[in-house]
């Protein structure tokens, strides 16, 4: 998930993770000569569960690939003037590689750093973001990952458990470009697969319950996309659709256990590994330019019994057997 | 009627009670009744409630045994799927020991895979990392690239297994199949394990469509059980539950009413009751009514009924309460019924107690009002014959009525004491007032009392009376001949009343009559008679006297008053007028007194007209004195009268100005009238 729309800047500190290294005390690795350790600065945008997952995801892969890797992490906290200063202390640092989780970090990093590859991962529109030109072809020193959701899929999967649906209510933080985007795309899907859909803008936390009230009685499912202030306050969602037996299902995996009936979702986690490979590839001496912006290769459903349960949704066994995790919990 | 302390106390306890039992009755309707009408459709709602909590329950189960059966065929799968890797893995040995060439020993083993058939329906495919399909129990397939074949994220299938096998060692993935044999499309299971080896991916495929018949199967199962439930829940008298789902599909009508209800509408608005059902559904709490004509209901005719819907939405199904609305209000009204028939039976007990209650009180009330009617009547002088009821009350009760019944004896025997001393203080009375009247008529025998006292003597008419009061006074009048031609005339007023006046009157008269003799001046009569008086008069007792002497010879007239009231001259030509005669003391007062006398000549036809203060002093209700003015005038208008004539009328004016008022003092006149010297 993306923070490119958060208001609030606050100054941050630099967060200095271990370095990992493995094989100053693996003698394999010595004598393989080719394992000198790499630096990597990581610029995040903002400390969130998912871009969390997705780093330690990254962490792990290159950790179980063997490869020693000494890692200088910063987080902006939302803060854009701090994401940039964040780009400049970096290039004072000079990485091998910089991790830009996030499209604001990204774009700072790729205007402030001339000569550094960069390494993006968690950016939903590369292309809208000025990243690369294609994602086949991302350009010299720039490649990564886009965390686009599987909008298409999602809306399937809610026309699949809801069969009398006609409309999806979505609840959105209009400050966010980000969520504004992804809107855009939820609409265009929508029209495409023939199902209405009713918008509500929020500003902030609070007026999400108010939102999710005004949607009951309008709409036959909300639909909860990767948008940071829906996603912060999804357990009271949660409770007005449970109350009014209307179905959520969200975009990502963390709100499932939250309260939500299901998703198919990319899983950051899984997306730092993916990242990871990509890094791995990197290191081993591939150009960035021959290796064309990566989509998460694996989906993940997770399901939520007990939310289905409250919601009056019904789990077909196809849906049970496709899922990865299945919960059976629900917010008091 | 009302005015009986009975009916009023009992009026009164009817009023109270009939407003007790009229806001008791209200109440009883009004909450009770509520109440009762209240619990009566929450325990229809309880038994919905139930019920959904029933199928909740069952759908919970349903789903845990789907799960259930799934992580049971998918570890099912990957030993199934341990079994054919360890064939593979054999002849990749047999190859690298070079017992047979790697081709060979690949195709072998490809063959092998194809042959297998697992009793549960699962096959077994294998592909490169190109998404080319090796082998499949599908031979049209083999050399297949099929990258192109989505799961249900929408992720290519083989692409995306063989990345997150060669990730993560296996992995499990649900596509549909389309078989090309069949032409059907089927739901599939895979588990895909990656052969680093040969760099195969050896999938592992089941159909999965016999789990959802399976689950199918167990919800129908579901509906069974629940449809004996329904058939054990009774609403109200004869209502019942049903359940049907959002396609409006029948599922439980203990009644088999389905088509009946399938049609039926409500009359008033044309609704399908069923849709009238589902929109209720959202407002669980709250009952829909309608008409209508239940054919399971034997009852002919349209009826009104009451029903509560509840949704469960995850199965669509709708549970809905079917009962009559008189069935369901039933126990209220009998409540309410019962209750108000007690307060009934307490009110008119109570007003039965409180009548015999007052009964009782007013009994013994009205015992001693008839007692105390009678007591006129009684005869308390006689002996006591009839008091026992009266005294049994006083002895057996010791509240108001018992008092009562004492001070009543007390009463009697208060009364009984005072006419015994009445009785005695009127003997008494009676004895003095007896021989206070012999005193009156021995006084009165004293005054000449026949008239005309001369009727030998044509010369004058002379007229007296005496008009006692209730006591015996001391008013006296007297006329004797002293010599042939020499009338005396007397009239007096003894002060003081009773006895000792009488006595004293008694003895001025006969004074008088003794001093008058022939010869005697008038002066000397009145000094000898006050002498007399005088000698001896302890209770300083006095007497006023006017007497004269008239010569009929003459008409001359000699008098002297003693401290009388003046006479009236009634000339027969002038008028009438007071004669104010040189005043004497009253006789009695003082000894050697000197009296004087006058003298003055009668006319023809003049008259003298002689009284006492009882006349002029007589009063009237208004305390009028009948005064001299007014005495006078009357004597005016009398003047030519006859002389009794003259005294009765002046008695009557007297009686008729005094208009009842009691006479307190003797009313005595004398009228004397000379006619002139006979002829």
């Amino acid at each position: 998930m993306q923070q490119s729309r958060m208001k609030c800047f606050c100054r941050l500190l630099a967060m200095i993770c271990a370095a990992a290294w493995m094989s100053f005390s693996s003698p394999v690795a010595e004598a393989a000569g080719e394992n000198r350790q790499h630096t990597i600065a990581v610029s995040q945008f903002i400390k969130h569960p998912a871009l969390d997952a997705l780093l330690r995801g990254f962490m792990e892969h290159l950790e179980s690939a063997q490869i020693p890797v000494k890692y200088v992490v910063h987080i902006a906290n939302g803060d854009q003037a701090l994401n940039e200063s964040i780009a400049r202390d970096i290039g004072a640092e000079n990485p091998d590689l910089v991790l830009a989780i996030s499209t604001p970090s990204s774009q700072a990093c790729l205007k402030v750093l001339p000569n550094t590859t960069i390494l993006f991962s968690a950016v939903t529109d590369p292309v809208g973001a000025g990243l690369v030109e294609s994602l086949s072809k991302p350009g010299a020193r720039i490649t990564g990952m886009t965390d686009m959701s599987p909008i298409e899929q999602q809306i399937k999967l809610i026309a699949g458990l809801v069969p009398e649906l006609k409309t999806i209510g979505v609840i959105y933080n209009n400050n966010e470009s980000n969520s504004v985007s992804l809107v855009r795309i939820i609409e265009q899907e929508c029209a495409r697969q023939g199902i209405g859909l009713v918008k509500k803008a929020v500003g902030n936390g609070k007026e999400v319950a108010t939102a999710a009230q005004s949607l009951v009685g309008n709409c036959d499912a909300i639909y909860a996309p990767t948008d940071n202030t829906v996603v912060s306050v999804i357990e009271s969602v949660a409770r007005i659709c449970a109350k009014h037996r209307l179905p959520l299902f969200a975009a990502d995996v963390d709100s499932i256990p939250r309260g939500a009936v299901a998703t198919l979702a990319i899983d950051y986690y899984s997306m730092g590994r993916q990242t990871g490979r990509m890094a791995e590839r990197i290191f081993a001496g591939e150009a960035p330019s021959s290796m064309p912006v990566e989509w998460q290769e694996d989906l993940r459903i997770h399901v939520n019994t007990k939310a289905a349960e409250v919601m009056g949704v019904e789990l077909p066994v196809d849906l049970l057997q496709a899922a990865d995790v299945i919960y059976d919990s629900f917010p008091e | 009627m009302l005015r009986s302390i009975k009916t009023k106390v009992l009026l009164l306890i009817v009023g109270i009670m009939l407003a007790t039992a009229l806001i008791l009755v209200y109440f009883t309707k009004r909450d009770v009744g509520e109440a009762v009408l209240g619990m009566e459709e929450k325990s229809i709602r309880n038994a919905m409630y139930l019920i959904k909590l029933n199928v909740e329950n069952e759908y919970k189960s349903l789903l845990f045994h789907k799960i259930a059966m799934l992580t049971e065929r998918k570890e099912q799968m990957k030993s199934l799927a341990a079994v054919v890797m360890a064939g593979i893995n054999d002849y990749q040995q047999l190859a690298e020991q070079g017992r047979i060439a790697e081709d060979e020993a690949k195709r072998l083993a490809l063959d092998s895979i194809q042959k297998l058939r697992d009793e549960s329906g699962a096959h077994f495919f294998v592909y490169d990392e190109h998404s080319v399909v090796l082998g499949h129990p599908n031979p049209a397939l083999i050399g297949q690239d099929l990258s192109s074949l989505k799961d249900v994220k929408g992720l290519s299938l083989f692409d995306s297994m063989l990345k997150k096998s060669m990730r993560e060692g296996d992995g499990y993935a649900s596509f549909s199949w389309d078989d090309m044999n069949t032409g059907n499309t089927t739901k599939q299971l895979g588990y895909f394990v990656f052969y680093p080896k040969w760099n195969w991916m050896i999938a592992t495929a089941i159909q999965t469509e016999d789990l959802e018949q399976e689950a199918e199967k167990k919800l129908n199962l579901v509906i069974k059980e629940l449809k004996s439930t329904f058939d054990k829940t009774q609403i109200a008298k004869t209502g019942y539950l049903i359940l049907f789902n959002g396609k409006k599909e029948i599922l439980i009508d203990p009644r088999n009413s389905a088509d009946a209800l399938l049609a039926a509408k409500d009359p008033s608005s044309g609704e399908l009751l069923l849709d009238k059902f589902m929109a209720a559904a959202k407002h669980p709490e709250q009952p829909i009514k309608y008409l209508w004509d239940d054919p399971s209901n034997t009852e002919d005719g349209q009826s009104r009924y009451e029903s509560y819907a509840e949704y469960f939405k995850t199965l669509n199904w709708y549970i809905v309460s079917v009962a009559r609305e008189s069935e369901i209000q039933t126990p209220a009204k009998t409540v309410v019924l019962r209750q108000t028939l007690f307060i009934a039976v307490i009110f008119a007990a109570s007003i039965l107690i409180a009548y015999f209650l007052v009964k009782g009180i007013s009994q013994h009330l009205k015992k001693l009002t008839d007692h105390a009617k009678q007591l006129p009547a009684h005869d308390f002088s006689a002996p006591e014959t009839e008091l026992p009821k009266i005294e049994q009350l006083a002895v057996k009760y010791k509240d108001e009525v018992g008092k009562l019944a004492e001070a009543f004896l007390f009463m009697e025997a208060s009364l009984q004491q005072y006419i015994q001393d009445l009785k005695e203080t009127t003997a008494a009375k009676e004895r003095i007032e007896s021989e206070l009247a012999i005193a009156r008529d021995i006084q009165m025998s004293i005054l000449p009392k026949l008239f005309p006292a001369f009727p030998e003597r044509p010369e004058f008419d002379i007229y007296a009376t005496v008009k006692p009061a209730r006591e015996v006074g001391g008013d006296f009048y007297d006329f004797f001949f002293v010599d042939e031609s020499h009338l005396f005339f007397a009239l007096g007023d003894v002060s003081g009343k009773g006895i000792p006046a009488s006595l004293f009157m008694a003895v001025s008269t006969a004074f008088l009559r003794a001093s008058a003799t022939r010869g005697v001046n008038l002066d000397e009569v009145m000094a000898r008679v006050n002498t007399k008086l005088c000698a001896g008069n302890d209770t300083c007792m006095f007497v006023t006297v006017f007497c004269g002497l008239l010569d009929i010879r003459t008409g001359e007239v000699i008098c002297s008053d003693g401290g009388h009231n003046p006479p009236l001259l009634i000339a027969s030509k002038d008028g009438v007028d007071f004669l104010h005669a040189r005043k004497s003391s009253a006789l009695g007062v003082f000894e050697d007194m000197r009296y004087y006398t006058q003298e003055f000549v009668l006319k023809e036809g003049d008259a003298l007209f002689l009284y006492t203060d009882g006349v002029t002093e007589a009063m009237n209700t208004e305390d009028e004195l009948y005064s001299e003015e007014r005495l006078k005038e009357s004597i005016l208008e009398l003047r030519d009268r006859p002389v009794k004539d003259i005294t009765r009328e002046m008695i009557e004016r007297i009686e008729e100005f005094a208009r009842g008022a009691p006479q307190a003092d003797d009313i005595t006149m004398l009228v004397l009238r000379y006619t002139g010297p006979a002829s």
